[in-house]
């Protein structure tokens, strides 16, 4: 039993394997309850009127395009059924090859380039860009090919909602230099390791909604009624969770027993001393 | 020359910091129309440190294959590889190019997706590892480290219905008052730094590699 704490790291990698590659072949259909953030977040959306403009701030890169990418979509899937008008703005030099696949899904669903969505070229500048947006949205893109939705934007309040979805500070940056000085709502998208740092906003009230990680992404899908690959890879979650627990819970059964052991062959030495 | 290495740099960092601090404390049409270009210039001083980055790391890694850095100095030909090909491509064809983008999606995107699945495997060994009860500050954070993972599946409406309701609440007002209190430090940290930008005490970045 003492050896619970000592268990082989490739002994652990394949429990852990089985655990997240079962649920995905075999679902269990576990429950998605939404949460109060999530719940938030979606309602902000739907509460839009058709034609609304929403900036779509996409951070997604590779490494956070497992979360990200089906929170995106979820996203985008709630914007087009409301029949809002879409700008789409990377905030990491990664986000233009998403935001391809993001803007051809709009076309698909018959969305024209120009009139319901427009897709803004990726600015390095990290804070320093999110605050040129919200000084001078025009100017900063000034390059930007006319066309009627871009020509109907005379600057960032002409937006009813900032969707912010990234893995770093950008949402910060937002709060600091587009929801606070210029009163732009921000909805934010975020991995399920940010979603702590920035969950205090969503109780001051300066983000109206947070959808956190692979789990915010399913509720949102769940709430759209369009399920996709984050409910899909809730199950394996779920179980991936309760083995850490378990390890965690085994670990200090071990520990505590070896520790127990320590004293007692301590005690013994001093005694036959 | 003195005065180009040392004093221009903090000169200008003066003007640009009190111009753009002003800007949010003034409506005068002036300074907001110099915030703005300030900070549209701030944008492509920005795209030109990403390349400086690109310049530096070809620097590093030529310096590994001449000198044959390391025992892993021949997988610099691949990060070479990885960095000019597809810059090249770039550059030539254009990003939206069909052979740009089956670079992106066939390399970069999965390799970036697996990176991220592996922390996977490094967390969950890793939180086995470390987490150890030993002081009543410890057991409250394992405790609640237990709580929020199972309210935030759906697992553990099944299991423990008040979990949900208990990580909202730890994730409400215990966490958030401990990142409240972190950021309105980091931010008094922030203005400070800020404050010595502007008065031109913040000589460190100008000085890199001299002694002060």
């Amino acid at each position: 039993m003492a050896k619970l704490d000592k268990i082989d790291t490739r002994v652990i990698y394949t429990l852990l394997f089985i655990v997240i590659a079962v649920p995905l072949i075999m679902p269990l259909g576990l429950p998605i309850p939404p949460t109060a953030d999530t719940k938030a977040a979606f309602r902000t959306i739907d509460a839009l009127p058709a034609g609304s403009r929403v900036i779509f701030a996409c951070g997604v890169k590779p490494v956070t395009a497992p979360e990200l990418g089906p929170l995106s979509l979820a996203v985008l899937n709630q914007v087009i059924a409301k029949k809002l008008k879409i700008v789409f703005l990377p905030s990491m030099p990664e986000a233009p090859r998403f935001i391809e696949e993001y803007a051809g899904i709009c076309q698909q669903q018959g969305y024209k380039e120009g009139v319901d969505f427009v897709v803004l070229p990726f600015m390095a500048g990290e804070e320093s860009h999110y605050a040129a947006i919200g000084s001078n949205l025009k100017s900063l893109y000034k390059e930007q090919k006319s066309s009627t939705l871009w020509d109907s934007i005379t600057d960032i309040k002409s937006f009813a909602l900032f969707i912010d979805i990234s893995g770093g500070d950008q949402q910060r940056w937002a709060m600091a230099h587009i929801g606070g000085p210029r009163g732009v709502p921000i909805v934010a998208g975020v991995n399920a390791s940010i979603h702590p740092n920035i969950q205090q906003y969503f109780t001051s009230g300066q983000l109206a909604g947070i959808i956190g990680g692979l789990n915010g992404a399913a509720q949102y899908e769940i709430m759209n009624k369009i399920p996709g690959k984050a409910a899909a890879g809730m199950d394996a979650q779920a179980l991936g969770h309760l083995l850490v627990i378990l390890l965690v819970v085994l670990g200090n059964i071990g520990h505590v027993l070896s520790k127990r052991g320590e004293l007692k062959d301590g005690a013994l030495k001093g005694g036959s001393m | 020359m003195v005065f180009v290495r040392k004093s221009l740099p903090g000169f200008v960092s003066t003007v640009t910091a009190l111009i753009i601090l002003l800007s949010r404390f003034f409506a005068a049409p002036s300074l907001k129309s110099a915030s703005q270009r300030l900070l549209e210039w701030q944008v492509v001083v920005a795209a030109f440190a990403l390349g400086l980055g690109a310049v530096n790391l070809i620097w590093v890694h030529t310096a590994n294959i001449r000198f044959k850095r390391g025992r892993a100095w021949r997988l610099s030909y691949v990060t070479l590889a990885f960095l000019i090909v597809p810059t090249v491509v770039g550059i030539a064809l254009t990003p939206k190019h069909p052979v740009y983008t089956w670079l992106f999606d066939s390399f970069y995107d999965p390799l970036g997706g697996s990176i991220g699945a592996l922390l996977a495997f490094w967390i969950c060994s890793a939180c086995y590892r470390t987490f150890r009860i030993r002081n009543v500050q410890s057991v409250l954070l394992l405790a609640s480290a237990i709580v929020v993972m199972i309210g935030r599946v759906g697992i553990g409406q099944t299991m423990w219905p008040f979990s949900t309701r208990l990580s909202e609440w730890i994730m409400n007002v215990p966490n958030s008052a401990v990142m409240r209190a972190l950021g309105m430090v980091t931010a008094l940290g922030m203005v400070a730094v800020g404050l010595r930008v502007v008065l031109g005490l913040e000589r460190r970045a100008l000085m890199a590699g001299e002694e002060q």
